[in-house]
């Protein structure tokens, strides 16, 4: 190995979070709004708050539009400036010297430091994330020669290294051809190879799965896994998948209309989902043993930004609310419901008492005794 | 790739076939086709000449007054490397030259008034009209010949087949026959053969077809159509070859700085300008820039017509200072300060047309997922524009090339015919004043092969700058 | 059928049950409605649009602003004449009262008293030019059968129009206009100009009103009049010059521009250029027009055949269509003009001949997209005949990228005419051309600067008018940059 191999951290470490995200509000302008008089601009992230700690899987899940994506953009700076616009927020980021620096005021030079060296990001759209025009070669040493002192043979041996690590036969000779010349699945590999090829302490993995087979599924995320444990890697993984989730997460966010609605450890979220959407999602998911007439959906679609509902974003589509005024007339803020459990549901038990508190939560699995959590979506039906 | 690039060279014959037929018989079915008052051509005005003979003259010797697929057909034997030979171009054996020459000896009146071309010519002349082979008819004729009022019968039966209508001639002829002077008439009618002869030439079909230099025919002034466009031809390039790299220079810059900050202030005043210089008519930018930049009256800042100064052959190429005569220009300074307008008013249109498809091109990738993938590695907003975007932008700014062809023909026929440059376009203009088939058909060929080779050599950069195209 | 669901406006949020209905109407357009709508909303296509409504007027309204006639005068005997209406030529008349008629057309589908009041307008017209000149000359009562023929189909036309469907209407109103257009005009005589002049000089008429440019394109021998109000401040004609100096002044006449009286000037041949260039209007934009039209319809036909059947079909019209993009367009042009009698009609075909190139690759790249549509599939699965496929079902969502293409177009086909002209392959020489205009800009390295200026600016202001709408149709089409929808 010509890269450095993570040094065991310590407790203290461990202990300190590598990424806070605090009160994050991006804002895109909507041409659709215009009817109502003046221009509207909608909130594709509204107020998020999410940790991450070294060494950590932090899951992100919702449907479709919801503001993963966006998020995870929003780390990286990489969110199109217009149209998009950070209305509020921060995002403490700590360095590898230890200090902390807010990622949304730092300057671009500083930016670009952060960027594929300590942050890297696999981007959702296999097929067209690779420049048509340059090898693939090409495209992965660009990255390891922005952030290491190397020679192009060094350059050319580590890219070949890391095309090894996700899997791909040949690598050496794939090295010179087209991204044309792969398939989507081979293209993704080689976007995780290149996001993996500088070491970054935080990978933001924007479903990186979703274009890939069952077993190559299987391999890449077992590979995360493996590079987390050896380099200390912190995963921000989005997906639809919550069987992913169940096998890689530590801590899982649930995001619905661009809110964190729920916020555990993998443990705490499969087990007792307390957010009715949630619960809704677990009841979506078909169940090995377990025979259904029909699987379960949640009624009513994915609410048009433009046009969220008063109240909680949630209530039209919820099987809670009975007209409840609460739920019509104000959207409930995230609070620690139960210990390191965080809802925002009017009708959460104890939701009342709940505390409100940043989510934070430093917890990892045991991953040689931990079993992975399964849903136990049908007792929170009842 | 070589497979590709020769089945497209293959494609590009029925193509020109195409193109010059088009050309051809639009001109050819029009009311008087290409026979008509011709004028203006050397040698056609002669004093006192009567207008009705040399238009016979012209039919006769381009056999316009032949029908116009017979012409047509005629016309790309003539331009075919493999093709019939026509009686005008026979070789002559040895014997056959000697055959000639012994004739000549024997006979006082050829002696004196004609050379061993005359000879050789007479005997074609002959050949074509009484359609016979050379060899026979020397052998035949020979006897024939060595009697004055037997070649004058030959003659005579010549006439016949070309159905002459010349009024003027005929007295003449009646002339000179009534006055008894045979060598006069004998030289007169000889001439008047030569002249009318070439377009008369029989194909030899009997011989086959057989390897031959391809020609691209005569101009009415009687020059080869090959050297007339050989002298056009460099002119109109060189006015391309600067404005073409010029305005996709330009439009580069222009787009990428436009489509980097959609609705700035670069951006939309680009835009404004661009759209304006788009609809600038290439006539009137022409004329303002004569009437105001090159006119003695106004601002004399640029010559007013040609390539170079009359005195420029005299100067050394690099300009030069000191010297008895203080500065000289120097040829090459002289050829630029010539080409300043006639360029400026070739590329400004198409710098228009292709700084809008550049800033599209930029604005489409500079949100690509890729640029995003490039930007998310650390690179440098400036890299990501000059080495992943640019690259890919070149991508529409090849494809357009071709379009933007018609529209440099345009221009340069425009900008030749104000500037007074003797390019393609001017040509062009002038073979069409004088219905001059061959150059026409000629210049047609030349635009339509090198219209088909830039579309040709776009593909071909094409697959070279994107690989995803390949033509396996 | 994706496509048409993603342009379908989503809803825009509003609570007002008004606001909502407009949502609604809106949505129930049309795509092309909606497009046009997006278009007109767009600052420079408007300010397009107002000059090509401008020249368009002039094209139509010409021949009554710019005229050496007299509009009305009245004359001793006490009659009020119209000498500029009666010296209109068949086109001119189609044209003027084939527009009066086309806008009452329009305005009676929504008022229909406007009807009566047109048809009683043109009746009063006719009855009014009938009683007053009555006995001016046979021609004019053949003008005068036309004019209340003409205003007679109008109004059966428009009757027509407040029941049965507008194409139907329009297509009446179009017509006669057409027929009357296609009818070669007569060259109109010089001595027209001059017994209307003198008519004026020898004071038979009492007072006469004249037009905005009181010259007609072709009024050349103007400055020989006697009366100081037709002639060309500082002209080198006076009534005291010895004949032979004045037909020495006629044979090389000079252009001048000494004062308002010429408000553009007048060109070599002493004709006044701003009546020209009014004139010219209608020569370009009808030019324009009628080759892009003629242009598209055989690009649809061809690309439509090209892009349906493919195969073979497909074969061939490429090879067609790269003859045609192979041959340097501008140089057949000259070559046709150069052969041919040259006149305007030729110069349309050939320019719309020459360049359906570019609408037929269109068309066919959407046909080929098109022809795997479920919807065309469909159709053609239920037994829909052929060309109701193609007309009904292919043609409307494929024909939009063809409108903006049209528009450059016509701007394309304006250039080229006045290049033409430019060059002396044009129209026939006393046309009042703009391109023609320009060419006498720059004679004997002399320049004229009004001549090289306005004729110039003409062209550009019209071809920056249609490529200004064709930009914005474009913008509006292109799903990135639309607007409102
Ligand atoms: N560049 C942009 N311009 C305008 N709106 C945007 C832009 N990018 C994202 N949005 C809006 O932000 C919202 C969230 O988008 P985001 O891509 O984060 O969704 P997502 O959760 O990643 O969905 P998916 O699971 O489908 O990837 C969406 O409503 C989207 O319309
Ligand atoms: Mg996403």
């Amino acid at each position: 190995m010509i890269h450095p191999t993570g040094t065991e951290l310590s407790k203290q470490e461990l202990a300190t979070p590598l990424l806070r995200i605090e009160n994050l509000v991006v804002s895109f302008p909507s041409s659709r709004a215009k009817g109502a008089g003046e221009r509207h601009r909608v909130r594709a992230v509204n107020g998020i708050d999410l940790t991450v700690y070294p060494r950590q899987t932090l899951a992100v899940v919702g449907e479709s539009g919801c503001g993963k994506s966006v998020t995870s953009l929003s780390i990286l700076r990489l969110v199109p400036m217009p149209p998009g616009r950070f209305d509020s927020g921060v995002i403490h980021w700590r360095g590898e010297d230890g200090r902390e620096s807010n990622l949304l005021s730092i300057n671009e030079s500083a930016m670009r430091k952060v960027r594929g060296n300590q942050i890297a990001m696999i981007f959702q759209e296999p097929m067209t994330s690779l420049n048509p025009v340059y090898t693939i070669g090409d495209q992965i040493m660009e990255a390891i020669f922005l952030h290491r002192q190397v020679t192009p043979r060094q350059a050319r041996e580590i890219a070949i290294e890391s095309l090894n690590e996700v899997g791909i036969a040949g690598a050496s000779g794939r090295l010179d051809e087209y991204p044309h010349q792969m398939s989507g699945g081979m293209r993704q590999r080689i976007m995780i190879a290149m996001a993996l090829a500088c070491q970054p302490r935080l990978l933001l993995a924007d479903e990186p799965t979703t274009a890939l087979d069952v077993t190559i599924q299987a391999q890449i995320l077992e590979l995360l896994r493996k590079l987390q444990q050896e380099r200390n890697m912190a995963v921000l993984l989005i997906t639809h998948d919550l069987g992913v989730v169940a096998e890689n997460a530590d801590t899982v966010a649930v995001m619905y209309a661009g809110r964190v609605v729920e916020f555990g450890s993998v443990h705490d979220v499969f087990n007792h989902p307390l957010h009715p959407y949630t619960q809704g999602l677990f009841s979506s998911m078909p169940v090995i043993g377990k025979s259904q007439e029909r699987l379960v959906t949640i009624p009513g679609s994915v609410p048009d930004p433009t046009r969220l509902p008063d109240g909680c974003p949630f209530h039209p589509r919820c099987s809670q609310v009975n007209d409840d005024p609460q739920c019509t007339a104000t959207n409930p803020p995230l609070l620690e419901v139960r210990p390191q459990h965080w809802a925002a549901c009017w009708h959460t038990p104890e939701y009342a008492k709940g505390r409100q508190t940043k989510p934070d939560l430093s917890f990892r699995r045991d991953w040689e005794s931990d079993a992975p959590p399964s849903p136990a979506a049908q007792a929170a039906t009842t | 790739m070589l497979p590709y690039i020769l089945r497209r060279l293959v494609l590009m014959f029925p193509t020109l076939i195409g193109v010059t037929a088009v050309v051809f018989f639009t001109m050819a079915l029009a009311p008087g086709g290409f026979q008509g008052e011709t004028e203006g051509e050397a040698g056609a005005r002669t004093e006192g000449t009567d207008p009705r003979f040399i238009r016979n003259y012209y039919n006769r010797r381009y056999g316009l007054d032949q029908p116009a697929v017979v012409q047509y057909l005629r016309w790309l034997n003539l331009i075919s490397p493999v093709g019939f030979a026509t009686s005008n171009d026979v070789e002559y054996t040895p014997e056959q030259r000697d055959a000639a020459q012994a004739l000549i000896d024997g006979w006082e009146p050829l002696r004196t008034r004609t050379n061993r071309r005359r000879a050789d010519a007479i005997f074609t002349f002959m050949g074509q009209y009484l359609d016979r082979d050379i060899v026979e008819l020397t052998e035949e004729s020979l006897p024939l010949l060595t009697d004055e009022d037997r070649i004058l019968e030959l003659f005579d039966r010549m006439d016949i087949t070309m159905h002459r209508t010349s009024e003027r001639f005929n007295e003449r002829r009646r002339q000179l026959k009534e006055a008894e002077d045979h060598a006069a008439l004998l030289s007169f009618q000889l001439t008047e053969l030569e002249l009318e002869a070439a377009g008369r030439a029989r194909l030899l079909l009997e011989r086959g077809p057989r390897l031959k230099w391809p020609s691209l025919g005569e101009t009415l002034g009687r020059e080869p159509v090959i050297d007339r466009i050989a002298r056009a031809l460099p002119v109109t390039l060189l006015l391309n070859v600067i404005a073409v790299p010029l305005t996709y220079f330009l439009a580069s810059i222009s787009g990428i700085y436009a489509g980097r900050r959609r609705g700035g202030l670069f951006d939309r005043g680009s835009g404004t300008t661009f759209i304006i210089l788009w609809s600038l008519p290439t006539v009137w930018v022409g004329v303002m820039m004569i009437s105001f930049l090159a006119n003695k009256d106004y601002l004399n800042w640029f010559p007013l017509a040609g390539l170079s100064s009359p005195e420029a052959a005299d100067w050394p190429m690099l300009p030069r200072w000191g010297g008895e005569e203080g500065f000289v220009r120097g040829w090459l300074l002289d050829r630029l300060w010539h080409m300043t307008l006639p360029v400026l008013c070739l590329s400004y249109g198409g710098l228009a047309v292709l700084s809008k498809v550049a800033r599209g091109a930029v604005l489409e990738n500079i949100s690509a997922d890729y640029a995003r993938t490039a930007r998310a590695k650390g690179v440098s907003e400036h890299d990501v524009l000059f080495r992943h975007v640019l690259k890919n932008s070149l991508l529409p700014l090849i494809t357009v090339f071709a379009s933007l062809l018609p529209a440099l023909f345009v221009g340069s026929v425009v900008v030749e015919r104000i500037f007074s440059i003797p390019g393609m376009g001017y040509m062009g203009i002038e073979a069409a004043f004088a219905k001059d088939r061959d150059l026409i058909l000629g210049t047609t060929l030349i635009a339509s092969i090198l219209g088909l080779s830039v579309s040709l050599a776009r593909d071909i950069l094409y697959a070279i700058v994107d690989p995803r195209v390949s033509y396996e | 059928m994706s496509n048409a669901q993603s342009k379908s406006s989503p809803v825009p949020p509003t609570s007002a049950p008004e606001a909502e209905q407009q949502v609604e109407r809106f949505k129930r357009r049309s795509y092309l409605a909606r497009i046009l709508l997006d278009v007109v909303g767009r600052p420079s296509a408007v300010l397009g649009l107002v000059w090509i409504g401008i020249m368009a007027f002039l094209a139509v309204f010409g021949p009554l602003l710019a005229t050496s006639h007299a509009l009305i005068a009245r004359t001793a005997e006490g009659r009020l004449i119209s000498p500029a209406i009666i010296n209109l030529e068949p086109v001119d008349v189609s044209l003027i009262f084939g527009t009066l008629g086309t806008v009452a057309l329009f305005l009676c589908r929504y008022r229909p008293r406007f009807l009566i009041l047109t048809l009683i307008w043109g009746g009063a017209v006719a009855a009014a030019f009938c009683s007053a000149n009555a006995q001016i000359d046979r021609l004019f009562m053949g003008y005068t059968t036309a004019l209340i023929a003409i205003v007679l189909i109008f109004g059966a036309a428009a009757l027509f129009a407040s029941t049965a469907r507008r194409p139907t209407a329009l297509a009446l109103v179009l017509l006669p206009a057409l027929a009357a257009f296609f009818v070669q005009p007569p060259i109109q005589s010089l001595t027209n100009y001059r017994e209307s002049r003198a008519a004026v000089l020898s004071g038979d008429y009492n007072w006469a009103v004249f037009a905005p440019v009181p010259f007609s394109p072709q009024d050349r021998f103007r400055d020989v009049a006697e009366d100081k109000r037709f002639q060309a401040p500082g002209t080198r004609f006076t009534l005291a010059m010895p004949d032979a100096a004045r037909a020495d002044a006629r044979e090389n006449p000079a252009p001048s521009r000494r004062s308002w009286v010429h408000l553009m000037g007048t060109d070599s041949n002493g004709q006044d250029l701003a009546s020209r260039l009014i004139h010219g209007s209608r020569i370009a934009l009808s030019i324009g027009f009628i080759a892009t039209g003629i242009a598209v319809s055989i690009g649809i036909v061809i690309g439509a055949l090209m892009g349906f059947f493919s195969g073979w079909v497909d074969l061939l019209g490429m090879r067609l269509v790269e003859i045609f993009a192979a041959i340097p367009v501008i140089f057949l042009l000259i070559l046709v003009a150069a052969v041919y009698d040259r006149n305007i009609y030729l110069m349309m075909v050939i320019i719309g001949l020459t360049g359906w190139v570019g609408y037929a690759v269109f068309i066919r790249a959407e046909f080929l997209k098109l022809r795997q549509m479920d919807f065309v599939q469909a159709a053609i699965a239920c037994g829909v005949p052929l060309h109701l496929v193609l007309m009904r079902h292919m043609l409307p969502n494929g024909v939009t990228p063809v409108l903006v293409s049209a528009s450059f177009g016509v701007a394309a086909a304006i250039l080229t005419e006045s290049t033409l002209s430019y060059i002396g392959l044009g129209l026939p020489p006393g046309e009042p051309s703009w391109g023609g205009a320009l060419r006498e800009a720059v004679t004997a390295g002399e320049v004229i600067w009004w001549i090289a200026l306005f004729p110039g600016a003409m062209i550009f202001l019209t071809v920056l008018g249609y490529n200004l709408v064709g930009e914005s149709l474009r913008d509006a089409i292109d799903p990135r940059t639309t607007r409102a929808a």
